[in-house]
């Protein structure tokens, strides 16, 4: 038991890699904008979203045509949305795609209250996460 | 004696981004050292840092100085580190897969894997005790300090760190 304990204090290395500072804050600072312009996007295409389903709710008597053209319509901006959020590949975007993918899952069943609850769980996930 | 994390900060939260950079280069080299402990990787190291330092321009803004910055930094190191653990439990799996046999490298190839070997065990153990781990390995930090990080008692860092040595030894049999 012991030499497990001292085995693992061995195991600590003293990092001394080069690293290039300006490069760092430089990328830093590109990333935290991109975040910044595809959190804006986010809200803006989940609003513009509720409007359609609010839309959708206030007009309830539609014909099965409508229906399938109203489906084509929603689609083609999803396709626009991933292509704005997939451009970012790195490990901290995973998350939000997922959520993203769900949240849009939950979103074409057509339960407003339930997408609105997934969005509180997210932000609550995020809250403990820090 | 002058807080200059706390000066830093209170800069930043008035809008000076200099006083911000500052502050990521104070805290760049223990970050990815931190990171580099449990990865081995300098390119993940610095895309973890570089999370790390995303989720700290947006929350501290709100940063009231309840808790030194450094107990706070360590928290969001620990709760990405707990991340990446998460999202590699796979990876490291199919990585360990890979190991060499004792004896067939040098010995420098061997101590790599060996660490390899003894954080994917890491990250197999219980929260508390992986992060209690991780604090004392990687960050090689005091009981007391860790106590504060996690909020709790230091005999409590002491008695999770003594299951987990435990449970590691199960783990690497």
């Amino acid at each position: 038991m012991a030499d497990l304990k001292n085995e693992l204090n061995k195991y600590h290395i003293n990092y001394n890699g080069k690293i290039d500072e300006q490069k760092f804050v430089e990328s830093l600072h590109n990333k935290i904008s991109q975040n910044k312009k595809n959190s804006t996007l986010k809200y803006s295409v989940t609003i513009f979203s509720l409007i359609l389903i609010l839309f959708n709710f206030m007009n309830p008597n539609k014909t099965l045509e409508e229906e399938v053209s109203n489906t084509n319509f929603i689609e083609p901006d999803i396709d626009i949305h991933y292509e704005v959020i997939n451009f970012e590949s790195d490990s901290l975007f995973s998350d939000s795609i997922y959520y993203q993918e769900l949240a849009e899952a939950i979103f074409l069943t057509g339960d407003i209250w339930e997408t609105l609850e997934f969005f509180d769980e997210i932000n609550q996930i995020k809250e403990e996460q820090l | 004696m002058v807080d200059i994390d706390k000066e830093l900060i209170m800069k930043f939260q008035k809008g000076d981004i200099k006083s911000y950079n500052e502050l990521v280069i104070r805290h760049l080299k223990n970050t990815i050292g931190f990171f580099y402990n449990i990865t081995s990787n300098q390119m993940e190291s610095e895309d973890l840092a570089q999370d790390v330092f995303i989720k700290l321009n947006k929350h501290l803004m709100k940063f009231n100085f309840q808790s030194k910055f450094t107990t706070y930094l360590y928290r969001v190191n620990m709760n990405t580190a707990n991340t990446w653990f998460k999202r590699n439990k796979w990876k490291n799996l199919l990585h360990l897969d890979q190991a060499v046999e004792k004896g067939e490298y040098d010995t420098l190839i061997e101590i790599s894997w060996a660490r390899k070997e003894l954080w994917n065990a890491v990250g197999k153990l219980p929260l508390k005790q992986r992060e209690v781990v991780m604090l004392r390995v990687a960050e090689e930090l005091p009981y007391k300090e860790i106590g504060d990080v996690m909020g709790i008692k230091f005999e409590t860092a002491k008695v999770h760190f003594h299951h987990a040595v435990n449970n590691l030894k199960g783990i690497l049999k």
